[in-house]
């Protein structure tokens, strides 16, 4: 099954086709035709993952002008379970679109893409090389900007798009560097730690800090961190898998994936770590003072990925993949929840129009609640808890203070969700009549995120034998905490505490929500650069005059200084 | 070699019976077109049997030329009594950049460069309009003052070498007036590729001539002087490298914020991305041994871009991207992804390409600016989609199905090429030389 | 000065000349005739090299050079006259409508 994992990528190519098409003729069914690729894909993930084994596909001299110019595809046990998790966010988001967008008169659009993001996704998973990587890299970063944008006629979704695309970028000029430099024969990802792979000009160093800019921009941390919130600017469900649940997970893939190269860099690796705290707390702090219901969640995401990346950071790859498998459940299910609120609510988005709302929608009320326990990491019920726990102990454990800023940092994760899912479904009830029900769309949306909210409850439990089934592609890995332990009990209570105290604190009637930025425009410091860089254009610009003779200045002055320069230079 | 002449005879061949037969014996000059492409094939033909890099130039140019001229029925849109001259200077054209692509000495180089600059000119100026005179009158001049330098710098190799041959490196480090011959026949081929300094008259005429013919003129252009640089770098040797990989940073540079700025105006955008793209051109030129070969890669690659964008927008005098229609919008829409470098075009494996051979022999720097370059570029070249989007749902559409030859060729080699680079870089590869 | 030093020396004078004619004329025509003494020096040049280092194919090559500096002056000259057909005094700067 392996053997046929390895194409996977493939899988939702034919729905593409038939959803491009216009496979089914009416409109009421667009998009059906994509369906099976999902489900299929997590159908085979998961067979091939319990049966184990590595399969790899390769075609030799496909590209004669790069070191490593071979079509690479490896399928092994972290590539399965990563196209499981794929899959199943992918097919619970297809079906819950089915309810979101069935008014929607770009429906079919919106399909072809979302197969093309998939496709994108499943062979950044199973790249084995970076040449095939960069494929699905672009890939998913295209998919992105097209679903972002995705309605045109709201003012700032394009806006949104290319901030996406040029954070995009950046990561992908880090990664396209990264290609380049390394010495010849060393292509396959898995040996990129080897000796003489890792004894190219600048060293393992080199190329493991590329790959930490490539993954810091897919995953939103550092400064990379600005297109996350504005990319809340597309349909909810494009916010629940690609921005919570697939792609912005891709940045810690790939880290895991090379962790042996990051082990031969210590700099690079605290780097990493100090990093995504930093983001974690700065981001969960930022969350508390959002006024947008989706950017709230969204800075939550910023934040867990914080998290996973201090896990990768301080040696304990396993760690962030695992709060990685858990956190595309729960995440994924706070957006979806969070969707069927807004869609009831005609797309009104900002925290003040919502007040009160989600009470009259049941199966979002328990979604968003259960989401919420598992990103506090409620202990034994909630999947949030196993991973959580276990980076910080991890943390604890190699880097002290960053493990102790971790467990803090729970309070304000607590802090933050309190705030929306107080302010959306606990607070006084607003005007019944802002909510409009519509039966035959929410049907879809409801049942999809059932799966996800026992997801969200059992994936947990499955801590112990994933970290056996990994045991080959990430070699020795330390053993996960018992449960319960003393640190997950601790950052529990904090997090318990900061959530009561924020449920309580905008129950109160006095309690109006921030009346802040609920657009999608930049943040200041991005337009500013974005403004420089094209001043500088027009600047350029005018130079190109028009007259002749400028031009013609332009040019003997520059022959005559080239010829100078290189013949006195010799 | 003498496979390359008798391709050169034939087009020349073919121009005359072109202009000829129009008005003779077919009474629709769009005739003209379909009279001249016989000799294209003959010519691609005959030069599938010259010694391997030249065999690619020649099939390439002629590729470029065969489309371009599939697309001069829709020229007579825009000006329809000289649809036979168009033709005819399309085939000179072809002629003249396969004389300057496959140049064995200076001689042959500069004719071969001034058929091809005479040519573009004049197709340039059959486009309709004052904007286009104004264009190709500053383009001529520019290339009539680089065409001076270019002939100084053959007297001085003259008068070092003695032999109109490509100088050798030790012939250079010898002789100081052989070393300023050669910067000088450098800089007058580098005019045809469009490199920084040079690049004011080739910006304008890109932007302002006839889409059916523009992507043609920047297409063959820098072929030929890919090819013809190539070898003289590679017989020159690293005084004429590093400089190339100086002015190709900086035209990548000046190229990429240039079109940053033309939000407005898509064919000047378009004019300002062949000028990055010549930059591409000119640091892998200078990039060591492997680097020419990367650049005849990559100036292939690009034609088949440029003339796929083109043939798109062919027969819009504006370009007016709602009216494309689905089939001509989802080509433009691949020639962009193409041209910007995403995977898994051409374009970006042609930019990959370059950065390898850049790292190894050009330095961090170029190579930093030239990663920049590429990835920045999707910022602009994305822009159009939105309204391709609607041109595929058929908004406002006008039909034109004798596009569809043209447009379906240039898809189908952009396409191929981008499932299976490996066959135009092995035709790139000299063996032997 | 012996005689080839002298050609060399005019040679590299024209050239110069025509390069400040071309920089500073704006009217096309004289703007192409100074492209053309430059042509010419350059021309000058490439037949002081065929005599000094007697190779013959050289002097080949100034006839040729004659011809594509004629072909250059045909179409220069049928271009400024297209374009500035209605002015009486032509100046190139004015014609500037292509910028940007």
């Amino acid at each position: 099954m392996m053997g046929l994992l390895a194409w996977a990528w493939v899988f939702t190519l034919p729905g593409l086709v038939l959803t491009a098409l216009g496979v089914p003729r009416d409109r009421r069914y667009a998009g059906y035709a994509s369906l099976a690729g999902p489900v299929v894909l997590l159908v085979v993930a998961v067979v091939a993952l319990l049966g184990g084994g590595s399969s790899s596909v390769a075609f030799e001299n496909w590209l004669p002008f790069l070191p490593d110019g071979a079509y690479r595809a490896l399928a092994d046990e972290l590539s399965a379970l990563m196209l499981a998790i794929l899959g199943f966010v992918a097919a619970v988001v297809y079906v819950y679109s089915l309810g979101y967008m069935a008014d929607d008169p770009g429906k079919r659009r919106f399909f072809v893409y979302l197969d093309l993001f998939v496709a994108s996704m499943a062979l950044l998973v199973l790249a084995g090389n970076l040449a095939v990587l960069l494929i699905g890299w672009t890939g998913v970063g295209i998919s992105s900007f097209l679903l972002i944008s995705f309605w045109r006629d709201r003012p700032g979704t394009l806006s949104a798009g290319l901030q996406a695309l040029a954070a995009n970028a950046v990561g992908d000029g880090a990664l396209l560097l990264a290609a380049s430099i390394v010495p010849t024969g060393c292509g396959p990802l898995v040996t990129l730690s080897t000796q003489q792979c890792a004894a190219g000009p600048g060293g393992a160093e080199l190329l493991a800090l590329l790959l930490f800019i490539a993954a810091a921009a897919k995953s939103a941390q550092g400064p990379l961190y600005f297109w996350l919130p504005n990319a809340m600017a597309g349909p909810t469900p494009i916010s629940a898998l690609i921005h919570a649940a697939t792609m912005v997970a891709a940045g810690v893939y790939v880290l895991v994936r090379t962790h042996a190269l990051l082990e031969l860099a210590p700099q690079v690796s605290l780097a990493i770590a100090i990093i995504g705290t930093a983001t974690a707390i700065a981001a969960s702090l930022a969350s508390v003072f959002q006024a947008n219901f989706k950017k709230g969640i969204a800075y939550s995401t910023i934040a867990q990925l914080g998290y996973m990346f201090a896990g990768v950071g301080v040696g304990a790859p396993f760690t962030g993949l695992f709060h990685l498998f858990t956190h595309a459940s729960f995440k994924a299910l706070l957006f979806l929840a969070a969707g069927i609120v807004i869609h009831g609510a005609g797309g009104r988005e900002s925290l003040a129009e919502l007040r009160g709302l989600g009470r009259f929608f049941a199966f979002s009320l328990w979604g968003f609640l259960i989401g919420s326990l598992a990103l506090i990491g409620t202990p034994l019920v909630t999947a949030g808890s196993f991973s959580k726990d276990a980076i910080i102990d991890a943390a604890l454990a190699n880097q002290p203070v960053i493990g102790w800023i971790l467990l803090l940092g729970v309070t304000m994760t607590g802090l933050y969700i309190g705030r929306l899912f107080g302010i959306v479904y606990l607070a006084p009830a607003a005007d019944q009549h802002a909510v409009h029900h519509d039966p035959s769309a929410e049907r879809p949306m409801n049942w999809s995120i059932v799966p996800l909210m026992l997801g969200s409850i059992v994936l947990g439990y499955l801590g112990n034998w994933l970290r056996t089934v990994l045991s080959g592609p990430l070699g020795p890995m330390e053993p996960l905490p018992p449960v319960p332990n003393l640190t997950g009990g601790l950052a529990f209570t904090l997090g318990a505490l900061g959530f009561v105290v924020a449920v309580w604190y905008v129950r109160r009637p006095e309690y109006a929500a921030a009346p802040g930025e609920t657009s999608y425009r930049a943040d200041a410091w991005v337009r500013a650069i974005a403004d420089a860089g094209y001043a500088a254009s027009a600047s350029l610009s005018r130079i190109q005059s028009g007259v002749l003779t400028r031009y013609v200045f332009g040019s003997v002055v520059a022959v005559a200084a080239i010829l100078l320069i290189r013949v006195s230079l010799r | 070699m003498i496979a390359v002449y008798q391709a050169i005879g034939v087009l020349v061949l073919g121009a005359v019976v072109v202009l000829l037969l129009v008005g003779r014996v077919s009474t629709r000059p769009r005739e003209a077109a379909w009279i001249g492409l016989p000799f294209v094939v003959v010519a691609a033909a005959l030069g599938l049997q010259a010694p391997q890099p030249l065999s690619l130039a020649v099939v390439a140019l002629c590729a470029v030329g065969g489309v371009g001229l599939l697309l001069v029925p829709v020229l007579e849109a825009a000006v329809p009594e000289h649809v036979a001259e168009a033709a005819a200077l399309l085939l000179l054209g072809t002629a003249g950049a396969i004389g300057l692509g496959g140049a064995t000495d200076l001689l042959q180089a500069v004719v071969g460069l001034e058929t091809l600059a005479l040519s573009a000119v004049t197709l340039v100026a059959l486009g309709a309009g004052e904007r286009a005179l104004e264009a190709a009158f500053k383009y001529l001049v520019l290339g009539a003052i680089s065409l001076a330098g270019l002939l100084f710098g053959l007297g001085l190799v003259i008068l070092g070498t003695g032999a109109l041959t490509f100088p050798t490196a030790a012939q250079v480090a010898s002789n100081p007036l052989t070393l300023a011959g050669v910067v000088l026949v450098g800089m007058g081929i580098a005019f045809e590729l469009a490199l920084f300094p040079f690049h004011w008259g080739a910006l304008d005429a890109y932007t302002a001539a006839a889409p059916s013919l523009a992507g043609f003129v920047m297409s063959a252009s820098k072929l030929a002087a890919a090819f013809a640089l190539g070898r003289l770098v590679l017989s020159a040797g690293v005084e004429l490298g590093q400089i190339l990989v100086w002015v190709g940073s900086l035209t990548i540079v000046w190229g990429t914020f240039g079109a940053l700025a033309q939000a407005a105006d898509l064919r000047r955008m378009l004019a300002y991305s062949a000028i990055t793209h010549a930059g591409f051109i000119g640091l892998a030129l200078g990039s060591g041994p492997n680097g020419p070969t990367t650049a005849a890669f990559y100036a292939a690659v690009y034609g088949s871009m440029a003339m796929l964008v083109f043939a798109a927008l062919a027969g819009q005098r504006e370009p007016r991207l709602r009216a494309l229609g689905p089939m001509r919008a989802v080509a433009l829409a691949l020639g962009l992804f193409s041209l910007s470098g995403i995977p898994p075009t051409p374009g970006f494996w042609a930019k990959l390409a370059v950065l390898v051979v850049a790292w190894q022999a050009a330095g961090p720097l170029a190579t930093l600016i030239a990663v920049a370059g590429g990835v920045f570029s999707v910022l602009y070249y994305l822009r159009p989609l939105p309204d391709l989007f609607a041109a595929v749902r058929g908004d406002e559409v006008t039909g034109r199905p004798v596009l569809v030859p043209g447009v379906l060729v240039a898809a189908l080699a952009v396409v191929g090429l981008g499932l299976f680079p490996g066959i135009a870089w092995t035709l790139a590869r000299a063996s032997g030389s | 000065m012996s005689s080839e030093g002298l050609v060399l020396a005019t040679a590299v004078g024209l050239f110069a000349i025509g390069s400040v004619g071309a920089l500073l004329h704006r009217h096309p025509v004289a703007m192409l005739m100074s492209i053309e003494v430059m042509l010419n020096a350059a021309n000058l040049l490439i037949v002081l090299g065929a005599r000094v280092r007697g190779l013959a194919d050289a002097e080949s090559a100034a006839l040729i050079v004659l011809v594509l500096a004629a072909a250059e002056a045909v179409i220069g000259l049928g271009l400024a006259l297209a374009l500035f057909r209605r002015k009486l005094v032509p100046d190139i700067d004015e014609a500037a409508e292509v910028r940007g």
